[in-house]
């Protein structure tokens, strides 16, 4: 029955944002036009949707007041708090070290002049963090809606039938394909890579397979769906904030570098070691969980 | 505390307003493109009307879901129904206060998708360009109301909410009667250099000040609203103990 419910639930999730893109593809939609826009915030939803219509189609419930299955409320006791505060702040964290480390392995395409943007926003930069943090807050709605079909539902289920690991794996997967359609038409890696579109879609599935496993892990630790969703906006905020400001010298940049995945594959290095702490966690605790006879 | 946000969504009726924003969200997706009229009219016409939607959405939770979420338990014989409940005093005024900040937040989030797909399908740049400017002001009306709604919450649990209608509506003709004191005996001269264009003016040269307003206005309406939530705590606690 777990199987047939992950596979109603992706089909639910993935018909509707598929078909819509391709669509709009086909009849000659842009990337960069307010009708992609529209799209991408609309298929946001869609995986709630996608999970009260499984809920729905397959009698399994919402769950009790015992046993929350959607993971809707807030508690800040016992020290989750902090795990909240992490959600906003670790994706600074990481888009930043992941920045920090392209100037390393390129010194080079640093330029301390501040192009662009950059040196219009000089003065006001130290407002970034706290726009960024206060624009997760009001724009999670969307994060929201993702996180209650991914989180909630496709990585239980897929954790109960293949443990946490490998659940990580294929969530992050199918999270991943998910968002092909829209790295084709451009999403996140432009047009013109090389290797396009398969290097971004690859490039992308490991993304959401490291940070699938921080989602998840964040999940798990404030049994709530609300850490996931804010730290998915933060991600969002923070990792075009620190894209588009980046003081970045783009003729100094190699040209394999400049035209492929690799830049950006470089960025989430920090993001995936994250990722990886993370997976670990999750199966020290569930080692320890099945030691003590309680699975 | 899920059990009593259930009880208040029924109770409140939020089923309606779901479906009503629900039935919303269709309306503005279809009717942009469907309706036989010329663009630039479709354009100005779906403008206003998503203006007129998004200030009667704030004003309804203020209205009616605020009255009614409060209105609900004064009927059960609130203190008793108090007492019958397996939570606190203060988880049943927190989840008061939870239940219009979600409220809050579904407003905003079905504002900011009207929005979006009003800008999708608008061809006329200057009916975009006033619809993003207020998309940019959304958040800051929204906890504007929260604020509004955080001053009125205390009154509600300390007189109930006929009582505590009145003496809101004493408190604002109180101000309306200072205002007109003012006016005819103050110095309004200090009025003389308010317009809009000054506003535009201010606005234009203090991007940086704008900005600071823009990005603190969520934390000071919701520290206004933690205190709010602290007093009516206490309010309730004395009206305990008399």
């Amino acid at each position: 029955m777990t199987q047939k419910r992950i596979l109603i639930y992706s089909l639910l999730s993935f018909l509707p944002v598929w078909g819509i893109t391709i669509l709009y593809m086909l009849c000659g939609g842009k990337y960069e036009s307010n009708g992609m826009n529209l799209i991408l915030t609309l298929s946001m939803i869609c995986p709630v949707i996608a999970v009260i219509g499984t809920r729905l189609f397959t009698k399994e419930g919402f769950g009790s007041k015992e046993n929350p299955v959607m993971l809707l409320g807030i508690d800040l006791s016992k020290g989750k708090w902090i795990w909240f505060l992490a959600a906003f702040l670790l994706p600074i964290f990481y888009s930043d070290l992941g920045i920090g480390l392209f100037y390393l392995l390129f010194p080079k395409s640093f330029d301390g002049s501040l192009p662009g943007l950059m040196k219009e926003l000089r003065e006001v930069w130290w407002m970034f963090p706290i726009s960024g943090i206060t624009n997760a807050l009001v724009f999670s709605f969307g994060a929201l809606g993702e996180e209650i079909g991914w989180r909630t539902y496709l990585y239980p289920k897929l954790e109960e039938l293949f443990g946490n690991t490998k659940a990580i794996i294929f969530g992050g997967i199918i999270w991943g394909v998910w968002h092909y359609p829209a790295i084709y038409m451009g999403h996140n890696f432009g047009r013109g890579y090389l290797g396009e579109p398969f290097s971004g879609f690859f490039v992308f599935t490991i993304f959401t397979i490291f940070v699938g496993a921080c989602l998840h892990y964040i999940t798990k630790k404030t049994k709530s769906v609300w850490a996931a969703a804010f730290f998915h906006a933060s991600n969002n905020v923070f990792f075009g904030n620190t894209l588009l400001f980046m003081a970045l010298s783009k003729e100094r940049v190699p040209k394999l570098v400049q035209e492929s995945p690799v830049f950006l594959a470089i960025v989430f290095i920090p993001v995936c070691i994250l990722g990886i702490v993370c997976m670990i966690c999750l199966n020290k605790e569930e080692k320890s969980l099945k030691n003590k006879g309680n699975l | 505390m899920g059990g009593l946000f259930y009880k208040d969504f029924i109770a409140t009726k939020a089923y309606y307003y779901v479906i009503a924003m629900l039935g919303l969200f269709f309306f503005i997706l279809l009717g942009h493109g469907l309706l036989p009229v010329d663009q630039e009219t479709l354009d100005i016409l779906f403008m206003t009307l998503i203006l007129i939607i998004i200030c009667t959405l704030f004003m309804v939770i203020i209205g009616n879901v605020e009255v009614n979420l409060m209105k609900a338990d004064e009927g059960n014989k609130r203190r008793a129904y108090m007492l019958s409940l397996p939570v606190s005093k203060k988880q049943y005024v927190a989840s008061k206060y939870l239940f219009l900040l979600l409220s809050f937040y579904t407003v905003l989030s079905a504002s900011l998708l009207y929005i979006q797909i009003f800008i999708a399908n608008c061809k006329t740049d200057l009916a975009s360009g006033l619809i993003e400017g207020v998309a940019a002001l959304l958040p800051v009306i929204a906890f504007t109301f929260l604020v509004v709604t955080a001053i009125e919450l205390p009154f509600y649990f300390a007189f109930g909410t006929d009582k505590g209608g009145r003496v809101k509506t004493g408190l604002l003709v109180g101000v309306f009667f200072v205002g007109i004191v003012y006016i005819l005996f103050g110095d309004l001269s200090i009025f003389d250099s308010w317009s809009l264009e000054a506003v535009v003016e201010f606005v234009k040269k203090h991007p940086k000040e704008v900005m600071i307003l823009q990005l603190i206005s969520p934390y000071l309406s919701m520290l206004v609203y933690y205190i709010s939530y602290i007093v009516s705590c206490k309010l309730i606690g004395r009206e305990e103990e008399a």
